[in-house]
């Protein structure tokens, strides 16, 4: 079986590692991206960025970052899907998006009554809905829905906040009566909870609700649970803080990292608009649920599970699928943490750890020559 | 003596910090100083001397002949003096900036006059997204001094805004004005939805209408205020010059009731 190759021609491993160092010697604003592995991979692909001075992104970061700008700038009451199954009396859904991406956990908490805390012990669950579709828990027990576009819900939510503070309304997407339902469904929960898309609402809609829990939490209590597109692309944003210091986006170009959310984009670097000049990209997850691959317009160094990928790069490594192959740690959001991941195959191929340190190794001369 | 030239020798290929390119750090250092110093944000390590052909000799009066987009970061942090780019700029123009002006002819990239407490900037063309706010992490935007953008600016202009005035010739993309604290923003095209989301305080001035409002803004009628008159007065006698809402009457709202409720917009009539 090929695992390297070279302008689609298979080539051995040591030839591939080769054709990559001089290529990214070469380059003067290198680019790694993709991301898309666990821990072990991260750490070997930070590692290689700081000693090529390169611009670092994940491939789904723009899922989280509306998330990761809003809870920076105005902080956030978050909870564990866990915890709010125990706990919550009360669940506001807001948008479409959970019903899909939070599927699981609507299904969860429908199923379930909170059975911690002598606010909420033994009273049951609701659950109201905010949007066009409820999803999994359309017609359940205890779960109403009103009627709201996608594009209505950061006014709606600000017109709920009003309500509460006592504020003036004027005419919105709804009625005074129903905005007063809303209002009054989260104000009597004895711990209410509120599940939404930060990608759905933006990064100033999502304020908007981190600051509507906010403002309950002066009279009882609530809290959020953000549904993120991309668990894979939050485990990145947190290596990347507690490694560098910044979360996602950033550059190592003057060995210092330095961040900035729109000018070290993916998009943006691998388009050609940006000015990165050579690519790193990593895709070794089996999910294959990776975000539409955005069209490459550099010479690239692809470090792919699925060796089609490889094959079609400048420079590929098939590599082994993180969680799949080999024992990982990956983020997962149900847990809110970093969670360990047995094999569920053997494989012989390398990981993508393996073959980024092979990488900086060979470079390790070279890069420092340049610098 | 006269004004420091930079004139640029070709497009670059990487995004240059020009932070270093401010009167207080050029002051007394001779050309071969000032040639020497690092720009570059890749490891090749380009210096100004790489970029630029320098003429003249006043720090105090720094000019750039020909800009581009990677030109970040002019005027960052100065405290005195004039910088004028003929040609675009890229981001973070005057960033932080506390005094002196600064004129560019031609646009300005994302971030320009982030977080600035004083001083002037005008931008003949178009300006990115934030204008005036603040950078990330940051918890306020500009906190004093005067903006003027002669074509349209990107989302999120004046966003955490808290002192200093924005004026805008064109049109406003979408949330101008968010979570403002303080200061005025005036604009005199068009502004996309939806202005003033969770602003506190402030005031906007949208005279060429407006997309969509949130509904926690509230109608207040219309105001023949005399402040408004006050203010068009003392904009036209000062950096900002002339203003559109000058000796018109203008409908006052009131918000975002979602947040603190104290901020104005006002709509022609």
């Amino acid at each position: 079986m090929d695992r390297a190759w070279i302008d689609g021609q298979p080539a051995t491993s040591d030839e591939a590692l080769d054709a990559a160092a001089k290529l990214l010697a070469d380059a003067v604003q290198p680019f790694v991206g993709g991301l898309r592995t666990d821990v072990a991979g991260l750490r070997a692909a930070f590692a290689l960025a700081k000693d090529l001075g390169a611009i670092v992104d994940h491939a789904d970061s723009a899922t989280i970052e509306p998330f990761l700008s809003a809870l920076r700038d105005g902080g956030a009451f978050l909870a564990a899907p866990a915890e709010m199954r125990r706990r919550a009396d009360r669940v506001l859904v807001l948008g479409d998006e959970p019903a899909t991406i939070g599927a699981d956990l609507l299904t969860s908490l429908s199923t379930s009554e909170p059975d911690l805390g002598v606010r909420t012990r033994g009273s049951g669950r609701q659950i109201m809905v905010l949007g066009t579709v409820a999803g999994p828990v359309e017609g359940h027990d205890g779960v109403t829905r009103i009627d709201c576009a996608s594009d209505d819900l950061v006014d709606v939510v600000g017109m709920v906040r009003a309500r509460l503070a006592g504020r003036p309304i004027g005419e919105g997407p709804l009625g005074g009566t129903t905005i007063a339902t809303i209002a009054e469904f989260v104000a009597a929960a004895g711990f209410g909870c509120i599940v939404f898309s930060p990608a759905e609402v933006g990064a100033l809609g999502s304020e908007q609700v981190f600051g509507l829990a906010a403002d309950l939490n002066a009279e009882t209590r609530c809290s959020t649970l953000p549904l993120l597109g991309s668990d894979n692309a939050m485990g990145a944003a947190l290596l990347s803080t507690w490694t560098a210091g910044f979360p996602l986006r950033l550059s190592f170009g003057r060995r210092e990292a330095e961040h900035d959310a729109a000018l070290y984009a993916s998009d943006r670097q691998l388009s050609g608009a940006g000015e990165a000049d050579c690519a790193v990209i990593v895709d070794a997850l089996a999910d294959g649920a990776a975000a539409a691959a955005p069209a490459v317009a550099l010479p690239a160094i692809v470090l792919a599970a699925d060796p089609a990928a490889a094959k079609a790069a400048q420079i590929g490594f098939a590599v082994a699928s993180a969680g799949r192959d080999h024992d990982s740690i990956l983020y997962d959001s149900r847990f809110g943490s970093f969670v360990g991941q047995t094999a569920q195959e053997s494989s012989e191929l390398p990981t993508a750890a393996a073959i980024l340190t092979a990488l900086a190794e060979r470079l390790g001369g070279r890069v420092a020559d340049a610098a | 003596m006269s004004g420091l030239t930079f004139r640029k020798k070709a497009e670059p290929e990487e995004r240059l910090d020009l932070s270093p390119l401010v009167p207080a750090r050029l002051a007394g250092l001779a050309a071969k100083d000032i040639a020497a110093l690092p720009i570059g944000l890749t490891r090749r390590g380009l210096v100004v001397d790489d970029v630029f052909t320098i003429a003249g000799d006043d720090p105090a009066a720094i000019r750039f002949e020909g800009g581009s987009h990677r030109f970040d970061r002019i005027g960052e942090a100065m405290a005195a003096g004039d910088i004028t780019v003929d040609g675009d700029v890229g981001v973070r123009l005057g960033r932080a900036m506390a005094g002196g002006t600064i004129t560019v002819n031609g646009t300005a990239g994302d971030d320009a006059g982030s977080a600035m407490a004083g001083g002037v900037i005008a931008i003949s063309g178009d300006a990115g997204d934030r204008l005036g706010g603040p950078f990330a992490g940051e918890m306020t935007g500009m906190k004093g001094g005067t903006i003027t953008v002669g074509g349209h600016a990107g989302a999120r202009a004046g966003d955490r805004m808290r002192r200093g005035v924005i004026a805008i010739a064109g049109d406003a993309a979408g949330d101008l004005g968010s979570r403002m604290i303080a200061g005025t923003i005036v604009v005199g095209g068009t502004t996309a939805a939806t202005p003033g989301r969770l602003m506190k305080r402030g005031t906007l001035f949208l005279c060429g209408g407006v997309d969509h409002l949130a509904p926690t803004f509230l109608d207040n009628g219309p105001a023949d205020l005399l402040i408004l008159k006050v203010m068009a007065d003392a904009f036209a006698e000062g950096a900002v010059g002339p203003v559109p809402f000058a000796g018109k009457m203008m409908r006052r709202l009131g918000g975002d009731t979602a947040v603190l409720g104290l901020g104005e917009i006002f709509l022609p009539i």
